[in-house]
């Protein structure tokens, strides 16, 4: 009665391919790291505060690599099944359909667990065999030890700025991992970023990036995380769309990152120091 | 801070050397405020003679100000005293209720008048002023900014900038001094009315505190040496150019740092008429250094002619900079000692081997630099040693007194002053102070009510427990529910449907939930609104051992500063039980409610909790308050910001409060979602677990 269901064992990899080469400047030699860890076949842990561009890294070394990317973004409610695979029903009997990460292990994509510390400690586990020498990965509800395809590789990333107990990674999944900390690239690179992406004049982009640095310094402070690169961008392209800088800086960041009114009122005031 | 403890400390000297009494020993020590008795004999010292009787309503009014607003009411009835008795009398009439009306800036204004008019012997202008003070404050200019209102809100855009920690501070307006900076801290104006209108004097005040910061970014100091050569050899003159020169620089430096900085200079410039502004000075994108300001005054190759200074211009005199240039080398009261002689700097120019004076007198000559400075300690080991003694002295008492409270479960707690928007460091004595439980005290539902409550309480936890449960016969979900296909292709003639709900949901909200009571039991609890607060958390304790999020009582309650007492009912590491029970039956109202310390304190133990949602659960019956000045805004911001200070910690504050008027501070003080009135008290027991299950599911 239960069957496989043959779209399992090939997936159409142009659907997961980056066709065209995403905008990434990198900071540092992050690149260099990933390169070797991907020669290596070592698992790779991208840290970093939100929108500092882990994501967009991603996209980058997949293209670079020709390889497809699955995205997974972990929450609270993801369990074992959806990363491995469940039964479906399908006339009068069950068929196995593989999750995502089943489907990268089979078909030699990059798999990337986006936010992995959103996911319960119990689900991330299934990840283990896959990230030290065996890379294998056990289907119990399919009875099959799948081998993981050359190609394959995880990654997967979490913000450590959350600062909460509960949300963190076990000793025993962190160790398997090579780590590439990111952060906000520096002043120069950043408004640089702003600029390729925004295409807004690069010295707006560098006043963009001063206030973000100076909504970066109230963290714990008032706020729980800084204005990132990526909402820089967008408010880049509302002053290239031809908003008042001021204006689009208090909808594209100050209302963007806080509810608290003594706080936007500090975040206008900085607004107004520097447009 | 340090402008009003000054004024305090020679306030007191002062009371000493003329009556030759310390009025010290019997201050009481509670939070801010010197209690009535206090207060009469202080007013007795200073009008001497008068009836104390006679002045309890005064008095009362002025014991529920902070001790800082006391100190300076003190301060100034002892000066109005000195020119006149009877109208310091009617002064202290008349203070509470014309304080309340005034702004602090205003309040000295008011009192500068006075006494004034006192000095002038014109008595009817005095009394005039005195009793119709009403009169004066309507005819006050409401456009002028005063420091402590923009202080906070500037002093936080500074940290956003600057990475050093810098606090702005007024400068004493008797001082009539430009603004400055020591490096560490940036000295504004106490008030600014150069426009008729607020936000174009508060425009004045930013462009202010960034040229201060202009001052630090563009290394001004770095001339030291050349400036106080050249300040001494000609005098005003030179400086009078420099700081325009200067001041020039700094504003190109925020042309391209802070291009709304810059655009607000520009409108200054423009509003005050000063002409057009002589951009063409610094011009390019490279920032020129001070010795570049230097040479285009050697070479006067400027036709800057500015008469007056900038209303925005900052002090660059040689003293100033000098300050600033060690401070962050020495240790301040060294180099109070080595500045206690800078009048005598000029005086003795080059006269370098005059040094052997007292280790305290030690005069500083005009050419010193950082190195003759590094030289001090092999010239004048008396002061290390001396200070090395007063340290380590210190560190011991600090050490033992740390140690005494250490052993007795004593926490020191800060607390915010918001009449000088700042942190009292150590200010509240909390301990934890075990519950001795009072014999045949018991919590069973005496009631067919209290039966009921417990009834829905149950059921209420009930669905939470039931929430965490696999929910099967879904018609979606992470697994096929075997079963009930089996059960459905079985069924399949009778009911097609049946094959719609064959899946089973993990409802897996794996609940990560650590909650904490804070139970006000000051006095305004006592009887039936004590005895149903007890039923409610001993019925909610007792069914909330069943589920497995982590819980914990305290009580709060406290006499002034230094007895904020907690009692804990039960701990989180504690599992419930007779002990738990007998500890809430003999939970009894005590005394007063110092709400912010309880919330420091209980913010600190919830927060060493690893669960994954920490709620902080207030249930009070009103606004905080305390013996002394802790009362009305005083206590209602110094809770907000303790509430602040949780959030801080990503812990969620709730208040669940019996207080009728609680919407006049509630939802300033927590914002207006995290607290909840209930009118019926009697129905506490199934509101609180309602609110329980809203809050954590």
């Amino acid at each position: 009665m239960t069957s496989m269901n043959k779209h399992n064992k090939i997936i159409n990899n142009s659907e997961y391919l980056i066709q065209d080469e995403p905008y990434y400047l990198p900071s540092s030699n992050e690149v260099d790291i990933f390169n070797a860890a991907l020669a290596e076949k070592i698992p790779i842990l991208l840290k970093g505060p939100t929108g500092c561009g882990k994501t967009r890294f991603m996209e980058y070394m997949s293209w670079l690599h020709k390889r497809p990317l699955i995205t997974v973004s972990c929450h609270d409610d993801l369990s074992t099944s959806d990363l491995v695979g469940r039964y479906l029903i399908k006339d009068n009997s069950t068929v196995w359909q593989d999750g995502p990460l089943t489907t990268a292990v089979r078909n030699g994509c990059i798999c990337y667990l986006d936010e992995i510390v959103e996911a319960r400690k119990d689900t991330t586990v299934v990840i283990h065999p896959l990230c030290d020498d065996r890379r294998i990965l056990p289907l119990e509800k399919l009875g099959q030890l799948i081998h993981a395809d050359p190609d394959f590789c995880l990654t997967m990333s979490y913000n450590p700025g959350y600062q909460s107990a509960v949300k963190d990674l076990k000793p025993s999944t962190r160790q398997r991992f090579i780590a590439i900390d990111f952060n906000y690239p520096n002043e120069d690179i950043e408004s640089i970023i702003v600029h390729e992406e925004s295409t807004l004049a690069l010295q707006t982009c560098k006043h963009l990036v001063k206030l973000a640095n100076m909504t970066r310094n109230l963290v714990g402070n008032g706020l729980e995380e800084g204005a990132s690169t990526r909402l820089l961008v967008h408010t880049a392209k509302l002053i290239y769309r031809g908003f008042e800088a001021n204006l689009a800086c208090k909808c594209g960041i100050a209302d963007a990152i806080t509810d608290d009114q003594d706080t936007k009122k500090l975040l206008h005031e900085m607004i107004d120091t520097i447009f | 801070m340090s402008f009003i403890s000054s004024r305090v400390t020679t306030w007191l000297e002062h009371k000493r050397n003329k009556k030759a009494v310390s009025l010290e020993s019997k201050q009481t020590g509670s939070c801010g405020g010197m209690s009535s008795t206090e207060l009469k004999i202080r007013i007795e010292l200073i009008l001497d003679g008068v009836d104390t009787r006679k002045i309890i309503q005064p008095v009362t009014e002025i014991a529920a100000l902070s001790h800082s607003l006391q100190s300076e009411f003190l301060i100034q009835l002892m000066e109005v005293a000195d020119l006149s008795v009877t109208h310091a009398y009617s002064l202290l009439w008349v203070y509470t209720p014309a304080l309340n009306l005034m702004k602090s800036i205003e309040n000295e204004s008011w009192i500068a008048q006075i006494k004034q008019a006192l000095v002038n012997r014109e008595l009817a202008t005095a009394d005039s002023l005195i009793n119709n003070y009403a009169d004066f404050i309507s005819q006050l200019d409401t456009s002028a900014v005063a420091f402590s209102e923009v202080s906070e809100i500037l002093e936080k855009l500074v940290s956003t900038i600057s990475a050093d920690t810098l606090t702005v501070h007024p400068i004493n307006t008797a001082e009539r001094q430009q603004p400055y900076t020591d490096g560490q801290q940036l000295f504004l104006p106490a008030s600014i009315s150069l426009f008729d209108n607020y936000a174009d004097n508060y425009l004045v005040f930013k462009v202010i505190v960034f040229q201060l910061l202009g001052q630090l970014e563009c290394q001004t100091g770095l001339a030291l040496e050349r400036i106080s050569r050249e300040v001494l050899s000609k005098a005003d003159n030179f400086l009078k150019h420099f700081s325009t020169i200067e001041t020039l620089r700094i504003n190109h430096y925020l042309k391209q740092e802070f291009p709304g900085i810059w655009n607000n200079i520009l409108y200054l410039h423009d509003k005050l008429n000063l002409g057009p502004y002589p951009q063409h000075i610094f011009h390019g994108h490279i920032q020129p250094s001070v010795f570049d300001s230097l040479e285009m005054i050697e070479h006067a190759d400027t036709d800057i002619t500015f008469c007056e200074p900038f209303p925005y211009q900052c002090n660059f005199s040689p003293e100033k900079l000098l300050h600033f240039k060690f401070e962050k080398q020495m240790p301040s009261s060294i180099l109070m000692n080595l500045f206690n002689n800078y009048d005598d700097l000029e005086k003795d120019d080059g006269d370098n081997d005059t040094n052997n004076k007292k280790a305290d007198r030690i005069s500083l000559r005009h050419s010193s630099t950082a190195a003759s400075f590094s030289n001090l300690e092999r010239q004048y080991p008396d002061i290390w040693e001396q200070l090395d003694e007063v340290m380590v002295k210190h560190q011991n008492e600090h050490e033992q007194l740390h140690n005494e409270n250490n052993s007795k479960n004593v926490y020191l707690y800060p607390e915010w002053d918001t009449s000088i928007k700042q942190y009292r460091q150590d200010w509240c004595r909390v301990e934890e102070i075990p519950i001795i439980p009072k014999v045949n005290e018991t919590l069973a539902p005496d009631n067919l009510n209290l039966r009921f409550a417990e009834y829905r309480i149950k059921k209420t936890l009930d669905m939470i427990i039931n929430s965490q449960r696999l929910i099967r016969y879904q018609s979606d979900g992470d697994d096929i529910d075997i079963d009930a296909w089996v059960e459905a292709k079985s069924n399949k003639t009778k009911h097609a449907d049946d094959f719609q709900n064959i899946y089973i949901r993990n409802n897996k909200n794996s609940r990560s939930i650590a909650i904490m009571f804070a139970v006000d039991i000051s006095g305004s609890t006592a009887g039936w609104k004590n005895k149903i607060i007890r039923q409610s958390i001993g019925l909610l304790s007792r069914t909330l051992s069943k589920l497995n999020d982590q819980y914990a009582i305290y009580a709060f309650s406290g006499s002034g500063r230094e007895q904020c007492d907690i009692y804990p009912v039960k701990r989180f590491d504690e599992n419930y039980s007779t002990t738990t029970q007998q500890n809430i039956a003999s939970l009894s109202a005590k005394q007063y409610t110092r709400m912010g310390a309880a919330i420091r304190h209980l913010s600190k133990i919830l927060n060493s909790n690893d669960a994954k949602t920490k709620i902080l659960f207030v249930l009070t019956d009103g606004r905080p308050d305390d013996i002394d000045s802790y009362r009305g805004h005083y206590g209602v911001e110094d809770t907000r910001r303790a509430f602040n200070e949780a959030k801080a910690l990503s812990l969620n504050p709730f208040v669940l409060t019996f207080d009728r008027e609680c919407t006049d501070y509630l939802p300033h003080m927590l914002g207006k979602n995290n607290y909840k009135l209930i009118s019926d008290i009697s129905m506490l027991p199934i509101q609180i677990s309602t609110i329980y299950k809203q809050l954590t599911l």
